[in-house]
C-alpha cells in the first residue's frame, strides 16, 4: 500500500513539475506562427514585385508572350493559395510550396530570356528590379530557415515525455516543415 | 568494409569543413580577415565608421574573408550580421562583405542590410552601390578603395534617415514631459498633506493673530494645553502688537479703525504707535463721517 502511494506521489510530483510546460508550448507555437507570418510576408513581397517586372520586360522583348503569360498566371495562382498560421498541415504547406515553386521557375525562365536582350539588361529599372527580386529570394530563404528552426523546436517539445501525454489534449499538433527546394543553379550575379 | 568507413569519414569530413564556423565578433568596424588592407587605410576607415556609429544608431561593418566555404555570399553576410548583432536594437546594421580573388575562387561582394536599414538601403540601391562605386575598384583588385567607397556611400544614404530617428526621439521627449507632469502632480499632492502645519504651529499662530483680549487669552490657554514651551508662547505674544499695527494700517473705514485702535490698546500696542498710524492715514484724523468719505473719493 505504502509503495503504491509513493509511486502515486512521484507521478504527481513529476506532472506538477512539468505543468508549467504548457506555457513553454504556447510560447513555441507563437514563435512558429511568427516565423510563418514572416515567410508569408516575404512571398507576398516577391509577388508585389512581379507586375512591375513584367511591365518592364514587355517593352523590350519580342515574341516572348508565352513566358510572360506563364509568369502572370503562376503569380495569380500563387496569390489564390493563402495559408493561415492555424491551418498549417503537411498537405496545405505542400500545396503552398508547390505554387510558389512554380512561380520561382517562371521567374527563372523570364530572367534567362532577359539575358539575351542587352538593352533590357542595361535598363536601370530592370537592374533595380532584378536586385530587388534577388534580395527577396534571399529573404525568403532566410525566413524559411527560421520557420523550420521554430517548427523543429516546437515539434521536438511536443514529442518529449511527459509533454507528449497531454499535448494532444490542449490541441498542440505537429507543424510541417518546408522541404528543400530542387535548386535551380543560378550563377552569383556579382562576380569579378 | 574499409571502403565504406573511409567514404563515410570523407563525407563527414567534407560536411564539417564546408560549413566552417563564421568568425567571432570583434569590436571593430573594419575586419580584414583576408589581409588586403594596409593598416593606415584600415585605421582611417575604422575612425570614420566609428564616428558614424556614434552619431547615428546605425552601424556599418566592413568584412573581408578568405573563403566563403559552401555559403552563398548573401547567406554568409546575413548569417554574419545575425551572429554579430550588427546594428542597435533597431536592427539597422549593414555588412559589406568582400571575398577577394584568390586560390579559393573568384571574387564576391555583397551588401547585407538589417530590417531597420532596408527602408533606405533597398536592394536596388545596394545593387547600384556595388555596380557603380565598388565594381570599378574590385575589377582592378583595389579592395580597400572599393570598401571605402561602398562604406561611405552607405553612410551617406543612411544619414538621410538620421533625421527620422531624431523625430522619433522627439516624440519620446513629449512622453517624458507628461510623465514628469504626473510625477510633479503626485509630489504636490503628497507635499500638501505632508506639509500641513502641526497643531502646535496652529496654536502659536492663533496666539499671534489674536485681535481681542479674550481671543488672546483663549489661544494662550490652548497653547499651554498642548504643552508648548513658555519661551515660544512669549515670543508669539510679542508679535501681537505688531499684528494689530498691521491691521490698523489695513482698516477699511474710520469706525473700523477706532474699534481696532481700542482693541490694540488693550492688547498692548502703545498709544504713540496708534497715533503714528493715525497721522499717516489723514482721513482717520477727521471724526466726521462725511469728510473722510469725500477724501477717500478724492484719493481714488
Amino acid at each position: 500500500m505504502k509503495r503504491n502511494v509513493f509511486y502515486l506521489l512521484l507521478l504527481v510530483v513529476a506532472m506538477s513539475l512539468q505543468s508549467c510546460n504548457y506555457n513553454a508550448l504556447v510560447e513555441q507555437e507563437e514563435n512558429v506562427d511568427k516565423a510563418w507570418a514572416e515567410v508569408d510576408n516575404q512571398y507576398q513581397r516577391r509577388m508585389d514585385l512581379i507586375p512591375n517586372l513584367v511591365a518592364t520586360v514587355q517593352g523590350y522583348v519580342k515574341h516572348e508572350e508565352a513566358t510572360l503569360t506563364s509568369v502572370v498566371e503562376a503569380r495569380s495562382k500563387a496569390s489564390n493559395i493563402t495559408l493561415n498560421a492555424n491551418d498549417l498541415s503537411d498537405e496545405a504547406l505542400a500545396n503552398f510550396q508547390a505554387a510558389q515553386d512554380e512561380l520561382s521557375r517562371g521567374l527563372g525562365r523570364l530572367m534567362a530570356v532577359a539575358e539575351s536582350y542587352p538593352d533590357l539588361k542595361a535598363n536601370e529599372n530592370f537592374m533595380a528590379l532584378q536586385d530587388q527580386i534577388e534580395g527577396t529570394e534571399n529573404r525568403i530563404a532566410v525566413a524559411r530557415r527560421n520557420f523550420n528552426e521554430a517548427a523543429q523546436e516546437y515539434n521536438a517539445n511536443i514529442r518529449k515525455f511527459p509533454t507528449v501525454i497531454y499535448a494532444g489534449w490542449f490541441g498542440f499538433e505537429k507543424k510541417p516543415y518546408f522541404k528543400a527546394q530542387a535548386g535551380a543553379e543560378t550563377a552569383p550575379r556579382v562576380q569579378f | 568494409m574499409k571502403k565504406i568507413v573511409s567514404l563515410t569519414m570523407a563525407l563527414l569530413g567534407a560536411v564539417v569543413v564546408a560549413y566552417a564556423a563564421l568568425p567571432d565578433k570583434t569590436n571593430q568596424f573594419v575586419n580584414d580577415f583576408a589581409g588586403v588592407f594596409d593598416s593606415r587605410q584600415a585605421m582611417e576607415l575604422e575612425e570614420y565608421l566609428a564616428t558614424f556609429s556614434d552619431t547615428t544608431t546605425n552601424q556599418v561593418v566592413v568584412v573581408t574573408i578568405v573563403d566563403l566555404g559552401d555559403y552563398e555570399p548573401a547567406d554568409y553576410a546575413q548569417r554574419l550580421g545575425q551572429k554579430w548583432g550588427v546594428g542597435s536594437d533597431k536592427d539597422n546594421g549593414v555588412i559589406i562583405l568582400v571575398k577577394p580573388r584568390n586560390e579559393f575562387g573568384g571574387g564576391a561582394v555583397e551588401i547585407s542590410t538589417g530590417y531597420g536599414a532596408e527602408g533606405v538601403l533597398t536592394d536596388a540601391r545596394c545593387g547600384q552601390i556595388i555596380d557603380k562605386e565598388m565594381m570599378p575598384y574590385l575589377q582592378q583588385g583595389d579592395y580597400f578603395e572599393a570598401c571605402n567607397a561602398g562604406a561611405r556611400a552607405c553612410c551617406r544614404l543612411l544619414l538621410g534617415e538620421y533625421h527620422d530617428n531624431w523625430d522619433n526621439d522627439q516624440a519620446d521627449d513629449d512622453d517624458l514631459l507628461w510623465m514628469l507632469l504626473c510625477v510633479a502632480l503626485v509630489v504636490a499632492c503628497v507635499g500638501f498633506f505632508v506639509l500641513k502645519p502641526s497643531k502646535k504651529t496652529v496654536a502659536l499662530r492663533a496666539v499671534a493673530n489674536a485681535d481681542t483680549v479674550a481671543k488672546r487669552d483663549a489661544a494662550v490657554a490652548r497653547a499651554k494645553e498642548l504643552k508648548i514651551s513658555d519661551e515660544k508662547i512669549t515670543a508669539a505674544l510679542k508679535d501681537v502688537p505688531k499684528n494689530m499695527e498691521r491691521r490698523l494700517y489695513n482698516a477699511s473705514t474710520p469706525d473700523d479703525f477706532e474699534k481696532l485702535a481700542a482693541a490694540a490698546l488693550a492688547l498692548g500696542l502703545s498709544q504713540a504707535a496708534i497715533d503714528m498710524v493715525r497721522w499717516r492715514m489723514p482721513e482717520y484724523t477727521f471724526k466726521f463721517v462725511g469728510v473722510p468719505a469725500s477724501c477717500v473719493g478724492v484719493w481714488q
